[in-house]
């Protein structure tokens, strides 16, 4: 079994937790640096020019990358708990993504900025209460209709009915919304930049970030400093044991597939907004990117997730900056296949320890 | 298609939409030697070069009334620079057969009338992040952008993403984003309607001709919609199947198969001028139009009840050049 | 003695695995605050017969009873559960539907949508719980499950295991304050909102969670992960954490397996003190003869699936048919 890794299970958390945030700063400091030096090398801006245009895209890649990390916390999580790579986990970001369009296009109407603060609050906030729970209870209820009654059939048919319930979802999203892209209200001002080092970085960037930090810090501290958490840790582990100790291995479960759920759907308030669009098949790229960025992190574990998510970002913003935008995905790839080829476990593969 | 030709009742088709349905359809309507006329296949490699020949294996039986992309793209380089009066521009395709070569046919003809192409970058339709695209093409101060591609492909969220980032020029595009008004479900400008203020399209026919009001009012009384896009040339399609047919009845075909072979041949003739409601045409022995016309559309957001359309600005006639 | 004294009462309890017998027809109880042992030789059923009583499987035949309830029987129409749980919703999926086509008001059918979707949703969710009064529904229709480990658990049942089978990753703390799961109550709202009682819960467990260490002789050894505690200590965590549930009855599976004589010793008198200390009956499994003998009140012995013997240590070591089954595998 895998192990959901957590500070909790070191000896020291608060010296690894600064240990990671230190290591993360500089990633991304050096990320900037090398794309500054890169556009001015390679993609023929000058000096003075490419500095803020390194800037606004590490913003950039901060912003996609939170989105990935989101999403692959639903695939990591999941696989975690009972080893079933859940393909339809795109799908539900991509459902979340809707229902968000869908709040808040029924309430301003159009697809105008919202320039009264108070209004913005409600409407994110809003938006957020109104898709996180019924994402979440979706998903819950794939588990108990679809996945649970296969939990002890052969590896193969949940991870075949995962494709099954993937393309259901997509189709019923095709069969509402329609085939091409539909629009969602850009509510953010689009003028709405803080002026940094001569970029203009995006409130929209900030929030989105901001909000998926929050979010990924709050699941942390709830996996590794709760009742509820260390269940699901104890069940990630060893089902029979934990179930032994008194641990509703069914709701455990569940409260992962919520959990997941809510963190997608969060993931597709912040697309929709950042995108301006929503797609039926918007899952299956997403989905895809964000499963790359789990096993790439080391599947099973939640900071790999994390990491992987922000990576994939990177790599995805590095080919666009410098003008290789079609290479983005083969990239992605190229780089995952060398992190398995010397990391089969992924980055963070150690973390995860018995592989049972 | 394979239906439609065994069956002796049908002696020609006013169709298809798509170039990619063009390209299957072709063999099969050649064959038989069906007349197939397209009111908007715009894809070069349908009429011109090897890849036209491998599709047909006996006579030609298929024309246009559009010209093709290899005349559209450098009719957009033509507007941008001489009308617009922007000397560089930013190209993005959407990596496809029409999007690709569109944009090289684009850059092409904006290089020789001296602007510059500060990049072509292409980006496949499953791209996730436009705005960090955007982010570079906007880095380098481009006057303009050219999108090479359709709407279903990428064309108004990178023109969102364009918005996103404060890329604020003309945004030109071919007739895969002159898909309808703001009202029309999927089109660019029901997506992009904000942000599309300084959105140009080009249709590779004419935007306008001699009693086009009526033809609109007439449409509309019809099929309760707008006309849009290429209505006028489906209307033009079926005028030459009409008189294709009129002049094939006059060698009186025995049976049908002969009325078949008839129609196409006084279809593609080429020394045969037609009277169409989009002007006067003839059509050369690849199919292709006389017709090198080129209509130019801009954004006006009052049409269509507030909710926007593309308004005719003007005409490119890449033959009077 | 009487009926009340009994903590558990395993009455005919049959398990088949397809054609083979692995327990057959067995009757057997453990009196409160005794040390009942059960030994046999290899594969006579004692494991699967001890994880029939820890809700792991479900008997063919027969019932268990404990604390004087029927928690494990042969499951009843549990097919139906699910069926249930999709057949209210589609019911009024299915009306709706229908009234829609007979041409209601486009209003009433979105109530009736409405209505169906929260039915969906209510069905889901007391499905998630499975609390009593959804049990006691399901009751109603003849459908009756056996409880699972975890409701075991909650019943006050804890257990240990024959190969160890801590949460490698966790602290030894942690460990057991996973085996206090079910006697918390934060739920996920009380993380999220972090209320005061979720953080009294935290500070009680940890503390309840030292108290255990040091019951069992690890001591300061709370921070260590279990994977790093040498096995001697990873038995006694074991007990912690079974014991973190406040159990009445606890299952110890071979808990002295792979120790040396010292350790032997130690383990055995830490479960003499258990009894005496803490009130707690004991079901033991055991092939060390001298521990069984030594700290046992009764002594049953199971061969091939059956019970050839019950009683004193004192009776079974004299017993001729025990004497007979252990002739080919003399104790270990």
């Amino acid at each position: 079994m895998t192990a959901i890794a957590s500070p909790a299970a070191q000896p020291n958390p608060l010296s690894r937790g600064i240990r990671m945030t230190v290591i993360a700063v500089v990633a991304v400091v050096a990320y900037m640096l090398i794309l500054w030096v890169l556009l001015f090398g390679l993609g023929g801006r000058t000096v003075a020019n490419a500095f803020p245009e390194a800037l606004q895209q590490t913003v950039n890649a901060l912003s996609i990358g939170a989105i990935y990390a989101l999403i692959a916390l639903g695939y990591t999580m999941v696989y975690g708990i009972i080893e079933l790579i859940n393909f339809a986990h795109g799908d539900i970001f991509m459902l979340g993504a809707f229902l968000a369009t869908v709040f808040i296009a029924g309430i301003t109407g159009n697809n105008d900025a919202v320039t009264n603060i108070p209004l913005l609050i409600v409407l994110l906030l809003g938006a957020l209460v109104f898709t996180m729970p019924i994402i979440g209870l979706l998903n819950v209820g794939i588990e108990r209709a679809v996945y649970r009654p296969l939990r002890h059939a052969p590896r193969l048919a949940p991870l075949i009915t995962a494709v099954g319930v993937s393309f259901i979802l997509q189709n019923v999203a095709l069969t509402i919304a329609g085939s091409g892209d539909r629009k969602s209200p850009q509510i953010f001002p689009l003028d709405w930049t803080i002026p940094i080092g001569g970029a203009q970085v995006s409130i929209l960037s900030i929030f989105i970030f901001v909000l998926a930090m929050l979010l990924m810090l709050a699941l942390q501290a709830f996996v590794s400093r709760t009742r509820l958490g260390r269940a699901m840790r104890a069940t990630a582990q060893d089902q029979e044991a934990s179930a032994l100790m008194g641990v509703d291995a069914n709701q455990t479960i569940s409260l992962t597939f919520l959990i997941g759920g809510v963190l997608a759907a969060a993931a597709g308030l912040v697309w929709g907004l950042r995108f301006g669009f929503v797609r039926f098949d918007l899952g299956f790229n997403s989905g895809l990117k964000a499963f790359t960025a789990a096993v790439l992190g080391g599947i099973g574990n939640i900071t790999g997730a994390v990491i992987g998510g922000f990576i994939i970002g990177f790599i995805e913003n590095g080919a666009a900056s410098l003008g290789y935008s079609r290479w983005s995905e083969f990239l992605v790839f190229v780089i995952l296949t060398l992190v398995l080829l010397f990391k089969p476990t992924g980055i963070l593969g150690q973390l995860t320890g018995d592989r049972a | 298609m394979t239906k439609i030709v065994g069956d002796p009742n049908y002696i020609a088709v006013v169709g298809p939409v798509n170039s990619g349905v063009a390209k299957a359809q072709i063999p099969i309507s050649n064959a038989a030697g069906l007349l197939q006329c397209s009111p908007s296949n715009t894809n070069t490699a349908l009429t011109v070069g090897d890849a036209a020949k491998a599709l047909r294996t006996k006579p030609n039986n298929y024309i246009r009334v559009v010209t093709n992309d290899a005349i559209q793209g450098p009719a957009a380089a033509a507007y941008i620079i001489t009308v617009l009066k922007k000397t560089s521009v930013y190209i993005i395709d959407d990596t496809e057969t029409f999007g690709k070569g569109i944009a090289d046919s684009f850059e092409a003809e904006f290089k020789k009338r001296g602007g510059t192409v500060v990049k072509h970058d292409a980006a496949p339709k499953t791209t996730q992040d436009y705005v960090s695209i955007m982010t570079a093409a906007k880095a380098l101060n481009p006057q303009s952008i050219y999108f090479g591609g359709v709407t279903a492909s990428g064309g108004a969220r990178i023109a969102l993403a364009a918005a996103q980032v404060g890329l604020d020029v003309p945004f030109v595009g071919p007739d895969g984003i002159n898909d309808g008004s703001g009202d029309t479900k999927d089109s660019f400008l029901n997506l992009a309607n904000k942000v599309a203020k300084n959105a140009y399209s080009t249709l590779a026919g004419p935007g306008t001709f001699e009693g086009k009001d009526k033809f609109d009012a007439d449409y509309k009384k019809e099929y309760g919609i707008d006309a849009t896009g290429y209505a006028g040339q489906g209307y033009a399609c079926t005028q030459v199947v009409l008189d294709a047919l009129a002049r094939a009845a006059k060698t009186n075909p025995k049976d049908s198969a002969a009325l078949r072979e008839a129609v196409r041949v006084a279809g593609t003739d080429t020394t045969y001028e037609y009277t169409l409601d989009v002007g006067k045409v003839k059509f050369d022995a690849n199919g292709d139009t006389s017709q090198l016309i080129v209509s130019i559309y801009s954004f006006d957001p009052a049409a269509a009840k507030g909710k926007g359309d593309w308004k005719y600005e003007t005409q490119v006639d890449a033959a009077q050049k | 003695m009487t009926a009340a004294a009994e903590v558990l009462r395993a009455k005919k309890v049959t398990k088949r695995f397809g054609g083979l017998v692995a327990v057959n027809a067995i009757d057997f109880t453990i009196p409160e605050k005794s040390i009942v042992s059960l030994i046999g030789p290899n594969g006579a059923g004692k494991t699967t017969f001890f994880n029939i009583i820890a809700g792991i499987y479900d008997p063919t035949d027969g019932a268990i009873e404990f604390r004087d309830l029927t928690m494990i029987a042969h499951a009843r129409r549990a097919w139906m559960e699910p069926v249930l749980w999709v057949a209210i919703p589609a019911v009024l999926g299915i009306l709706t539907a229908l009234i829609g086509v007979a041409g209601a008001p486009q209003g009433t059918v979105i109530l009736g949508i409405f209505i169906t979707i929260l039915a969906l949703l209510a069905s889901l969710v007391t499905g998630v719980a499975r609390g009593p009064a959804y049990q006691r529904f399901l009751a109603r229709f003849g459908i009756f499950r056996s409880a699972r480990p975890n409701d075991m658990v909650v019943a006050g049942l804890g257990r240990t295991f024959q190969n160890i089978r801590l949460f490698q990753n966790m602290t030894a703390l942690e460990n057991v304050q996973v085996g206090m799961h079910s006697r918390l109550r934060a739920g996920w709202y009380d993380a999220l909102l972090s209320t005061p009682r979720n953080r009294h819960e935290e500070a009680f467990s940890r503390a309840r969670a030292e108290e255990l260490l040091e019951l069992v002789g690890l001591r300061g050894e709370g921070a260590n992960l279990a994977k790093n505690l040498p096995y001697g200590d990873q038995r006694r965590l074991e007990i912690a954490r079974a014991l973190a549930s406040n159990p009445v009855l606890l299952l110890l599976d071979e808990p002295t397996a792979g120790m040396n004589p010292n350790e032997t010793a130690g383990l055995t008198a830490l479960i003499g003190r258990l009894r005496r200390d803490l009130g707690l009956t004991i079901l033991l499994i055991e092939h060390d003869m001298k521990v069984v003998m030594g700290i046992s009140d009764r002594v049953t012995v199971l061969d091939h699936g059956e019970k050839i013997a019950e009683g004193t240590p004192e009776e079974i070591r004299r017993d001729p048919k025990v004497i007979e089954a252990y002739l080919g595998a003399p104790a270990e």
